[in-house]
């Protein structure tokens, strides 16, 4: 792996859209764009754009079937552990998140 | 081997002593976790996580600084009859306190030695699919030398 290939890896999962995206690809097994868009508060235009900037990191790849193109993560290791990173740092998002709500309705409470 | 590890930062606007109390106080866990959840507060405690579609996982309590640090040690899921969305390696789980002017920064780190390998552990079987834990065929000297 390219260190210009590593940046894109890291400059894709900075953005939390994308990792929503990874997410999203992660649970099924082939997804077209606009599926994603569809359970994602973005446009059919931003998921492509996402997706694009994905393949171009080496992460997703896109196969047509039909008249669709789905995507998937990319198999093998880099694949697995975006996955991963994906499940669990949405699982820390929804979690920091809830916990933040838990300490401010404490503070209603007085 | 490299590292995979999922890390998030927080500023939560309260003291330090109240987001410890909302990590360790069993109740207050839950409130925000999605898990209830049990917890030995010492090093070497155990602590065990209830999800509330079924599945368990538990944990072992490695380093307890009161206010400050609070490390686990997640075991993989427990049952696991669901399949890949709780496809899990065993987990580090680090929570860093730090008191600021505004409030707490807290930083929480989730991480597992190996991506790979260790998610390959859980994969289920292909070929084998159906046929159960393979077993060594039933040869005596096999036992014997063990």
């Amino acid at each position: 792996m390219s260190k210009h290939q590593i940046d894109m890896v890291f400059s894709a999962l900075s953005d939390p859209t994308r990792r929503e995206v990874i997410e999203c690809i992660s649970e099924e097994n082939g997804v077209s764009a606009s599926q994603l868009a569809a359970r994602l508060p973005v446009t059919r235009q931003a998921v492509a754009k996402h997706l694009s900037a994905l393949s171009e990191a080496g992460l997703v790849s896109g196969e047509r079937h039909g008249r669709q193109k789905l995507y998937r993560l990319t198999p093998g290791p880099m694949g697995d552990v975006m996955g991963w990173m994906a499940r669990v740092g949405a699982e820390w998002d929804d979690r920091l998140q809830a916990l933040e709500r838990h300490l401010a309705s404490g503070e209603d409470r007085g | 081997m490299p590292e995979q590890a999922v890390e998030r930062e927080i500023l939560l606007p309260a003291p330090a002593g109240e987001v410890w109390a909302a990590l360790t106080d069993d109740d207050r866990l839950a409130a925000w976790f999605g898990a209830e959840a049990r917890l030995e507060l010492r090093p070497g405690g155990r602590a065990t996580f209830h999800w509330p579609d079924g599945t368990t996982r538990n944990a072992t309590v490695e380093v307890v600084e009161v206010e400050g640090v609070l490390i686990l040690r997640w075991f993989p899921f427990a049952d696991d009859a669901r399949g890949g969305r709780r496809r899990q390696p065993a987990t580090t789980l680090r929570f860093l306190l730090q008191a600021t002017p505004q409030g707490t920064r807290l930083r929480v780190t989730e991480s597992a030695p190996t991506a790979h390998e260790a998610l390959q552990e859980d994969h289920p079987p292909a070929l084998e699919a159906g046929q159960g834990p393979s077993h060594s065929s039933g040869d005596p000297r096999a036992s014997a030398a063990v």
